[in-house]
């Protein structure tokens, strides 16, 4: 560990790793998907909450409970 | 390698002051004052939202401190506020003392403090107004994430000069933990701001990047700034070589590498592929040996004495059973029962305060007589201090796990009905705001401690403890 450059390295590329690995694979086998519309059910899932539901989160929002 | 260097007698605290900590004797004390009012205004807060959980009427028609953001306050205000100013303190003070030369570039760490405390005390008036996000450890206002950014940057020249300029090419744990959390946190930071507030990921991949840098914000930023203190104080104190001192450095790495991929933990059964779970159980459980190489290096601890070593044992003590219980509750079969519940917050509780909190305690009993060149102003108030957060410490992490438990148990049960659920956890809210009210209390004394201490020091003309020399410093006192 007496090279600081090399030391440097190893902190970037364990961070990017798990960034990469974690965040970026995620994002890869999800990232894409589009809503689903499904036929039988005559709606898009996932859905949007609409009415009271709606307003509710946006009161939830406001209070700094949830966004 | 080289153990850390050994002080002949490390009870002489004033005797142990060195031109190195003189010149640094400005900045780091703002950062540490800086970090004390912080932990003082988030126990207020902590004490008002534990108040709201078992009355939840308290304070609730008061919007600036209802309690969602009364809680996204008192967690932000811990964290950067406190956490963030006396670990960089800490930090740079250790790094100061290994590099054998007097601190550079202290005016940026003036600079850049101000800039910190500014922008903490902005995201906290806009988390008041409803700005806040709703990411765990990210809860500040993105108008302010910029700037504590380039904030942390700027304190960290002093340490990365003082890393570059080291008379010995030899590095030490102490080295590797400071300069990993000097160097990760801006890295980490920025990276979850662009993909959680600038360029947001969609729907659950945000609860993925959230999760990542919650974890990495505790195993590759609060947890090195503790371990770094921790590295250097306990030899100092104990006057002993560490023991399987090769193993430190695959200690260090473990929890570089792997650390960040924990992150998976707290998302176990929801919406998102199995394997992100699974890689948490597996990382959580290979993060053991990191808690192993600890208890081999650190294990010394036992045997020392003094108040910092007394505050670090505990906080090494925490350190390791809050990462067993991590590995523990990992497992599904485990967190069905704790996931959502109680039980969450006090491992939060022991990683943030039992763990971090300690250390940095002792590690500001062990600094601040070498930095004032004058012992503590009492000794008195510092064991009363250190009595009452570990008191309050003790009672808030079993309540909480207790109520967590019986929670987690209630909510499996289909037959139990939400009230009754809330009824049986009132005796523990009740228990954890008696905690929080003693925290607050003995962080107090802390305080008026060190305000005391530093008016002394300040007001000294001349230098006094040849004359006057209080019942003894308080490393001495419990030697």
């Amino acid at each position: 560990m007496k090279s600081g450059p090399l030391f440097l390295l190893g902190l970037l590329v364990a961070l990017t790793l798990s960034w990469a690995g974690l965040v970026l694979g995620a994002n890869g086998q999800l990232g894409h998907l589009m809503p689903y519309y499904d036929e039988g059910e005559s709606g898009t899932f996932p859905a949007r909450p609409s009415g009271l539901a709606a307003r509710g989160q946006l009161v939830y929002a406001d209070l700094g409970c949830a966004a | 390698m080289i153990n850390a260097p050994i002080t002949a007698r490390p009870d002489a605290a004033t005797a142990d002051v060195t031109a190195i900590d003189t010149t640094a004797r400005g900045p780091l004390l703002f950062l540490l004052g800086s970090a004390l009012s912080w932990l003082l205004i988030s126990g207020v807060l902590g004490v008002i939202t534990s108040i709201q959980l078992h009355t939840p009427h308290f304070l609730a028609d008061c919007p600036w401190l209802t309690y969602g953001r009364a809680q996204a306050m008192a967690e932000s205000s811990f964290v950067y506020g406190w956490a963030a100013n006396a670990g960089i303190a800490i930090v740079l003070w250790v790094l100061g003392r290994l590099s054998g030369t007097p601190l550079r570039g202290l005016n940026w760490v003036l600079f850049g403090g101000v800039f910190w405390n500014l922008g903490v005390t902005l995201g906290l008036i806009g988390i008041a107004m409803g700005d806040m996000t709703s990411f765990a450890l990210l809860e500040l206002p993105r108008y302010v994430q910029v700037l504590l950014v380039f904030s942390w940057a700027t304190m960290s020249v002093a340490g990365v000069l003082a890393w570059t300029g080291r008379r010995t090419e030899l590095t030490y744990a102490s080295h590797w933990y400071g300069v990993a959390a000097l160097f990760l946190f801006p890295w980490l930071l920025s990276a979850a701001q662009v993909i959680l507030l600038w360029s947001p990921l969609r729907g659950a991949l945000q609860a993925v990047a959230a999760g990542w840098y919650a974890q990495g914000a505790w195993t590759l930023w609060l947890a090195p700034l503790a371990l770094c203190a921790a590295y250097y104080i306990v030899p100092k104190v104990t006057g002993r070589t560490l023991p399987s001192y090769e193993f430190a450095a695959l200690g260090f790495w473990t929890l570089v590498f792997i650390g960040g991929w924990t992150g998976g933990r707290h998302l176990i059964g929801g919406p998102l592929p199995a394997w992100i779970a699974t890689m948490a159980i597996v990382t959580c459980s290979l993060l053991l040996f990191h808690y192993f190489v600890l208890v081999l290096n650190l294990r010394i601890v036992v045997g020392g004495g003094g108040m910092a070593i007394k505050f670090i044992r505990f906080g090494l003590g925490a350190y390791v059973l809050g990462g067993v219980l991590d590995a523990l509750t990992a497992f599904r079969g485990i967190a069905v029962e704790t996931q959502f519940t109680l039980f969450t917050t006090a491992q939060e509780q022991l990683a943030l305060y039992g763990a971090v909190t300690m250390i940095f305690f002792g590690a500001i009993y062990f600094m601040l007589p070498r930095l004032t060149g004058r012992p503590w102003a009492s000794s008195g108030l510092a064991v009363s201090h250190r009595l009452l957060v570990k008191v309050g410490l003790v009672l808030l992490l079993v309540t909480l796990a207790v109520g967590g438990w019986t929670q987690g148990v209630d909510l499996l049960n289909a037959k139990a009905v939400f009230p009754d659920i809330l009824g049986h956890l009132n005796l523990c809210l009740l228990g954890a705001t008696v905690a929080q009210v003693v925290l607050l209390l003995g962080n107090l004394l802390l305080f008026v401690n060190f305000c005391r201490s530093t008016a002394a020091s300040a007001l000294a003309l001349v230098p006094m403890q040849a004359f006057f020399r209080p019942t003894a410093t308080v490393e001495g006192v419990a030697r």
